[in-house]
């Protein structure tokens, strides 16, 4: 069993995302703010209606609704075109397979058949007239009347749902979500319990209740309860005694901590505590169909990452995990083929990509690809002295380097294309800088099949006679400028370009660090905006 | 044809059909059934045999009413095509007449009494339009759910459910009919679709299925419950029927079917403890805890005392049957619900056509 497509609307971050899911391993990845959390924990809500573990309609608060939505939904009240209040709707998409078929049905957004549940947190018709009190008064309005709506949950067939009712079992593992050790224990224990078989719990159960029996028929305790016993009367008529809590709250989940070689949970360190409730969760929920997880990077070092991605990928085996991650590591270990890159509308996977390209990239380290994909713009170029000169000239231009203000410049080598071909299915912002090698419109005629796109920008200079960046570099400060920043003395241009195009990287690098201005080349100042 | 083993067992009353029907539901774990009955009361009759039979109901079977089924398989999945609002319920009632002048092209009006209520005699046409309407998916949808529908007290299927019911009949899911057109004394279904097969004459909708190979009828003729005595006398009801053979062999000196006289009554109901059974609550005083006729389907008791209603008595009298529709299908069912023996009272001057006036010895 496993998900093929999640639909959400208006939950959180997400105003309308729509993504598509493989069988096996997802890697989400995208940026800080493109929901990747969301993602999960609105696949999590659909499929258990369970919010931060507990049944959504407790958890209920007027930020669950997109805040874009929320203020459509103000403003068109108060310009007096009022709207209906804005609702949440989460549809996930299963795969059929005869357990699942009893989900099936055409209840859904698309009123397409097939197998899903979905989700939604409307407002509720019985409340019209509180609701007509409400939006009275539009310029008081400054929320959504969370109070007065409801959670549906259904399956595509229009059935009511309930936990055990979607034959799809789920585990969100959200340990860096976890803040204080209560929880934290809280939800160790809650795992344990899963891990338990019936009939170890029921010696858990059985051992801890004898054991606070033993608690009474200590012999101190007896004296105790003996000496309170004479109390009678002073602070009540009943009698006054002491006893363990034998109410059903409390059970031994209240009572027991679990410990690591003998040391409380809470206090081993931050990383092994992560470790151990990734490893924990994933051994629990050994009869779940799908693993919901993220950012298993936090709080662990290189080596210990490296050892919970092998354990990952090999309890994983069979079923559905979606894990976010902000690591390029976690990213090559996992498969970037799996990666999905998520942009808070919806996901690109490799599958979508050209199948050479596809292929380029499974051999190619990943991070490159991150980083292309979480920049808000990139200016790709060729090598290491191409970025250096566009790193200088954009801390010229805008006083600070590139990164700081979001740019990656990357040096690709001459796989342009590989890269254009991502950048244009997230419609990325994506700048060229390359030589034209003597032959721009050759060059430029390489690039011909992203004219179209609009986030693409393509700068190659039309000089055939600088056919790379050093030329173009003496032939934007001459010969005297250049001398004086490289500390060099060459008296023609072919010789002071033979020796920067034999020094590339010490030469560029030197240009980088001088503290004199140096003239940016056009075309690569165009690129540098 | 026939070889999804579509089939419509017609049995006597007290054959044991309900159990049959359990049984068959619950033996085979690898069938995925959905075992179905037309009322709560039968639905709670079969849930109790499964749990008196096998301890539980296996997760194999899915025990519900028929128009749970109806929403939960055929109109809810696909209700889009048609009707966008959930239908969360069935109305009962009789639709007014005021709202039966619609057309169907008018889906909301036509089938719904408030946009979540469905009219229940109208339930399985808005099914049956959501199948066309889409192509077949609710079929093609249960086929991937249930291998085996079980039908229990098939009888009181009437209108559109019998069109349901053909389509499943030409799907991939096993059908299987219970019920004896009998007993078919449950009307809420007064749609006039496919008037002409209701109440016993279903079995004119059986026979047309079979003749299409839609189905094969098989009967259970003998009867777990009542001495042969009662079967032969509740034979003379439906004359066409196969012979019901008792397989109850008990004696007990008072066996049988007998005549009661008014003025006897209170004496054999002291000597025999009889359930009283009336065909309604008019017509005088009773003795004991009457139960209507209809209400009494399903039940058994050791010995029963009827309270006949005139036409029942006229038959007595002549020995010709007049009766039809329920006022014969109900005396049917209350003249079966004895292992041992049913009285019937008659007025004390009566001279009886058919059966013998019991006299006490002293």
């Amino acid at each position: 069993m496993s998900i093929i497509r999640a639909v959400i609307k208006n939950y959180r971050a997400l105003k309308s995302a729509d993504v598509r899911f493989l069988n096996g391993i997802n890697v989400v990845v995208g940026d800080n703010e493109a929901g990747k959390s969301t993602l999960l924990e609105a696949i999590n809500l659909a499929l258990r209606g369970q919010l931060n573990r507990r049944a959504v309609q407790y958890e209920l608060h007027p930020f669950l609704i997109n805040v874009d939505a929320v203020s459509e939904f103000i403003e068109a009240h108060r310009q007096g075109n009022p709207i209906a209040p804005p609702k949440i709707s989460i549809e996930v998409f299963l795969a059929e397979t005869p357990d699942v078929a009893v989900l099936r049905g055409s209840m859904n957004s698309e009123k397409v058949d097939a197998c899903g549940v979905s989700l939604t947190i409307c407002f509720d018709e019985a409340f019209q007239a509180e609701f007509t009190a409400y939006v009275a008064d539009p310029e008081a309005l400054n929320s959504v009347p969370i109070e007065y709506y409801k959670v549906v949950w259904e399956s595509f067939a229009g059935a009511s749902l309930s936990a055990r009712s979607i034959p799809l079992k789920t585990a969100l593992i959200d340990p860096s979500n976890i803040s204080n050790s209560y929880a934290a224990n809280k939800y160790v224990l809650e795992i344990v319990r899963d891990y338990l078989t019936k009939p170890q719990s029921v010696a858990l159960a059985l051992a801890y209740r004898s054991m606070r029996g033993e608690f009474e028929d200590d012999a101190r305790i007896k004296e105790i309860n003996a000496d309170l016993a004479a109390k009678q009367g002073v602070v009540s008529d009943k009698v006054l005694s002491v006893a363990m809590d034998t109410t059903t709250r409390a059970s031994w989940e209240t009572g027991v901590l679990p410990h690591l070689s003998s040391i409380p949970l809470t206090l081993v360190g931050k990383g092994e505590q992560n470790s151990v409730k990734i490893k924990l969760a994933i051994e629990a929920a050994e009869s779940c169909d799908l693993f919901l997880m993220e950012e298993p990077e936090n709080h662990l070092s290189h080596t210990n990452l490296g050892r919970l991605v092998s354990h990952l990928a090999e309890r994983c085996k069979g079923k559905q995990l979606i894990v976010s991650t902000h690591s390029s590591f976690v990213l090559n270990k996992l498969g970037i083929d799996r990666v999905m890159m998520f942009n808070g509308i919806n996901a690109v996977t490799l599958d979508d990509l050209p199948a050479d390209t596809k292929s380029y990239f499974q051999r190619l380290p990943g991070h490159d690809t991150l980083r292309l994909i979480l920049a808000s713009r990139s200016i790709l170029v060729e090598g290491p002295s191409d970025e250096l000169i566009v790193q200088k000239g954009f801390r010229q231009r805008h006083g600070s380097l590139p990164l700081e203000q979001g740019v990656e410049v990357i040096a690709v080598g001459t796989s342009f294309k590989r890269f254009l071909d991502i950048a244009r299915l997230l419609q990325l912002d994506v700048s060229v800088v390359r030589d034209n090698d003597g032959d721009p419109d050759g060059k430029k005629a390489l690039f011909v099949d992203y004219e179209a796109d609009e986030t693409i920008h393509i700068h190659i200079d039309g000089d055939a006679n600088a056919r790379t960046l050093e030329p173009q570099l003496i032939k934007a400060n001459g010969l005297q400028k250049l001398n004086q920043m490289l500390g060099t003395d060459f008296t023609n241009k072919a010789e002071m370009s033979d020796h920067m195009q034999a020094n590339k990287t010490d030469t560029a690098l030197t240009l980088f660090e001088s503290s004199d201005a140096l003239t940016i080349p056009g075309y690569i100042s165009d690129a540098i905006r | 044809m026939t070889q999804s083993g579509n089939r419509v067992v017609l049995a006597a009353a007290g054959s044991g059909k309900t159990t049959a029907a359990v049984k068959l539901a619950c033996e085979n774990p690898e069938k995925r059934t959905a075992l179905i009955t037309y009322t709560l009361n039968g639905r709670n009759e079969l849930e109790a045999r499964a749990y008196r039979e096998f301890g539980a109901i296996p997760p194999q079977v899915n025990i519900s009413t028929w128009y749970t089924f109806v929403l939960a398989h055929f109109v809810r999945p696909y209700q889009n095509h048609l009707h966008e609002r959930r239908v969360d319920t069935i109305n009962f009632e009789r639709a007014p007449a005021s709202r039966r002048r619609f057309r169907k092209s008018q889906v909301a009006r036509y089938y719904f009494s408030s946009a979540a209520r469905i009219w229940s005699d109208r339930a399985t046409d808005f099914a049956c339009s959501l199948i066309d309407e889409t192509g077949g998916l609710p079929v093609s949808r249960i086929q991937g759910i249930f291998d085996r529908v079980i039908v229990d007290e098939a009888q009181d299927l009437a209108g559109w459910d019998l069109e349901l019911i053909e389509h499943l009949l030409k799907s991939a899911v096993e059908v299987v009919l219970m019920g004896d057109h009998r007993q078919a004394t449950f009307s809420t279904n007064d749609n006039p679709k496919n008037r002409q097969f209701s109440g016993e004459k279903i079995i004119d909708k059986f026979a047309a299925w079979e003749r299409h190979g839609l189905v094969q009828t098989a009967h259970q003729s003998h009867s777990h419950r009542c001495v042969q005595g009662i079967c032969d006398f509740a034979d003379q009801f439906f004359p066409d029927c196969e012979p019901t053979t008792s397989q109850n062999q008990a004696f007990t000196g008072h066996d049988g079917v007998y005549l009661i006289r008014q003025a006897d009554v209170k004496r054999y109901v002291e000597t025999f403890a009889p359930q009283t059974l009336q065909w309604s609550k008019t017509g005088g005083a009773r003795v004991g805890s009457p139960l209507n006729f209809g209400d009494s389907k399903g039940m058994t008791f050791e010995r029963v005392l009827i309270y006949p209603h005139a036409k029942f008595r006229e038959f007595l009298g002549s020995g010709r049957m007049e009766l039809g529709g329920q006022s014969k299908t109900k005396t049917y069912v209350a003249m079966t619900r004895a292992r041992q023996s049913v009285a019937i009272v008659v007025p004390n001057n009566f001279t009886p056509k058919v059966g013998e006036v019991f006299e006490f010895d002293n």
